[in-house]
């Protein structure tokens, strides 16, 4: 037997270059620091809040007017029992004590200005002031109930969703509206409303318009009947 | 083997060591038999933070819980260091008023990792995946409804500033953007200067000071990320005898509520740190007890104060509230 270890080296290095070529491969599939965001995705880096608005325009809000509420049967539940007209008429968002309603209506116009678009509901339902200036907040955005607040990891990004999802309503409805309502004319809505508490008495309900169809008031020479 | 009992004591006596905490307030050691819940808060240099952390302590009291309050004092080394502590300690549940929306997520992960579940108040941390829950106010909401109100206040013109909150919180950012979505729509109304004050009412005071000198000539009003630098700022004014100014803060507290009840102040939006701390205690009750489906993030509406409805509010809430948990 021989006590020279050369014979031996070969078999050493080759274990050993195994050895390091295994734990190489798994360092590449298993690396020990992998760099990646915690919590977000690459698709939740980019938000496009303008494409948000578009997308929650055309696939939550459109559908969701044809379940508007009669305004005046609103008006009055809210009158009735506040706490009762929410639950069952509208709905709050998390722990709020307000409550969003989507109403429609119909009436004519009584005046319009830069304070709003007065309606009075046919049928002695009351009346409605559509807002003709800007619109601000979260109740449109909020209406549908499809928008989850926990969707988006940093809650500024919805903050500017809604402004978009305004921005839309404003151009799209309100603009229209302002410009080509005039007293006397008819008009059809569904539009967006936010109650605290409850409705002020002997004031209009004012309500922020998602779809209007007016109707031209009709000239003298085409009377309104006997 | 006694030198391997030495060692067990010794290290024992620097885990005791290492789980008391020196900012924590003194309370009485646990009652027998009661599990422990944390309630950790950015900083008690701030009575609404001190209503939000006796609030949830008391709730959570109330549920039969030994609580516990952890002042962070605004820094996340020192809640990092709290959250060490709690997950050694035992705790079952975490209440926690985050000290900063990115650099707290850490803490909450651990806690996650170790089985504990936290309950954000107040404050919101980036990401969806860490809390259990996460109930807040809505800030942007809240101030865009008090951007139309300062707007009507100051008939739509004048010169403004602006003292922000302090920037690593979303807070700071949501109240500063909500504000400006509305006022910046008005041509006449200029701000002339935007500053941080931390949130901190000394800061705002001295802000307030050197803005006062810069830009005091026809200055109408100023509008503050929060309510102690609200009153930090109005303590300004008053020693520059500008009562003119009209003065607008966010969160509620009731020295502000009460300073608009006098005339003092013009506005502020509450923001109900009692309700969001009882939900919170509660739903640390329901996790113990084996609830485990939860919203991630619970909106709060925030509700503007003016002189014409302050009467409907007061000690850091409505009066007439109906909310389950509310008084």
């Amino acid at each position: 037997m021989s006590d020279s270890p050369t014979p031996r080296l070969p078999a050493r290095w080759l274990a050993a270059s195994v050895a390091l070529a295994a734990v190489a491969g798994l360092l590449w599939h298993y690396p020990l620091v992998r760099i990646r965001r915690l919590d977000a995705t690459a698709a939740e880096a980019t938000f496009d809040p303008r494409a948000f608005a578009e997308r929650h325009w055309t696939n939550d809000l459109l559908p969701a007017l044809d379940a508007a509420r009669d305004a005046g049967e609103v008006m009055a539940a809210i009158r009735r029992d506040a706490t009762e007209a929410c639950r069952s008429l509208g709905r709050s968002v998390g722990l709020s004590r307000s409550c969003l309603y989507l109403v429609r209506g119909q009436g004519t116009i009584a005046e319009v200005g830069p304070s709003g678009c007065r309606v009075i509901l046919d049928g002695d339902a009351g009346e409605a002031l559509l807002a003709t200036g800007l619109v601000f907040g979260t109740a449109i955005r909020d209406i549908t109930g499809t928008v989850d607040p926990a969707s988006r990891t940093d809650s500024r990004e919805l903050a500017t969703a809604a402004s978009e999802i305004n921005r839309l309503v404003q151009e799209r409805v309100i603009a229209p509206l302002a410009s080509e309502a005039k007293a006397g004319g008819r008009i059809e809505f569904v539009a967006c409303g936010q109650v605290q508490g409850t409705l002020p008495q002997g004031k209009p309900w004012k309500l922020t318009p998602v779809r209007i169809t007016l109707q031209e008031a009709p000239t003298a020479s085409e009377g309104t009947g006997p | 083997m006694n030198r391997r009992i030495s060692i067990a004591v010794l290290s024992l006596a620097l885990l005791a060591g290492c789980s008391r905490n020196p900012t924590a307030p003194a309370s009485a050691a646990p009652a027998p038999g009661k599990a422990k819940v944390a309630v950790v808060i950015s900083t008690l240099n701030n009575p609404w933070f001190v209503v939000l952390g006796d609030t949830a302590k008391a709730r959570a009291e109330e549920l039969g819980y030994d609580a516990t309050i952890f002042n962070s004092e605004n820094d996340t080394a020192k809640e990092a260091s709290h959250f060490e502590n709690i997950l050694a300690g035992g705790y079952k549940a975490i209440i926690f008023n985050a000290t900063d929306s990115d650099g707290s997520i850490a803490n909450v992960r651990k806690a996650k990792a170790a089985g504990v579940p936290v309950f954000c108040i107040d404050r919101e941390i980036n990401a969806t995946d860490a809390a259990t829950s996460q109930i807040l106010s809505d800030n942007h909401g809240g101030c865009v409804a008090l951007g139309q109100q300062f707007v009507e206040a100051l008939d739509g013109k004048g010169s403004y500033v602006e003292i922000l909150g302090y920037l690593g919180d979303n807070n700071a950012h949501n109240r500063s953007k909500g504000f400006h979505e509305v006022v910046d729509n008005y041509p006449e109304l200029k701000m002339v200067a935007q500053q941080a004050a931390d949130f901190d009412r000394a800061k705002a005071l001295e802000v307030m000071e050197t803005l006062l000198q810069k830009h005091g000539d026809g200055l109408a009003a100023v509008f503050c990320g929060n309510d102690a630098m609200a009153m930090g700022a109005y303590q300004a004014l008053v020693a520059a005898g500008r009562s003119d100014v009209k003065v607008f803060g966010f969160d509620g507290a009731d020295e502000a509520v009460k300073l608009i009840a006098d005339g003092k102040i013009a506005a502020t939006g509450m923001q109900f740190p009692k309700t969001m701390a009882r939900q919170a205690a509660e739903y640390a009750d329901a996790w113990i007890k084996g609830k485990r489906d939860y919203p991630q993030k619970v909106p709060v509406a925030v509700e503007v104060v003016t002189a014409e409805n302050v009467g409907e509010y007061g000690d850091y809430g409505a009066k007439s509230d109906t909310r389950p948990g509310t008084n």
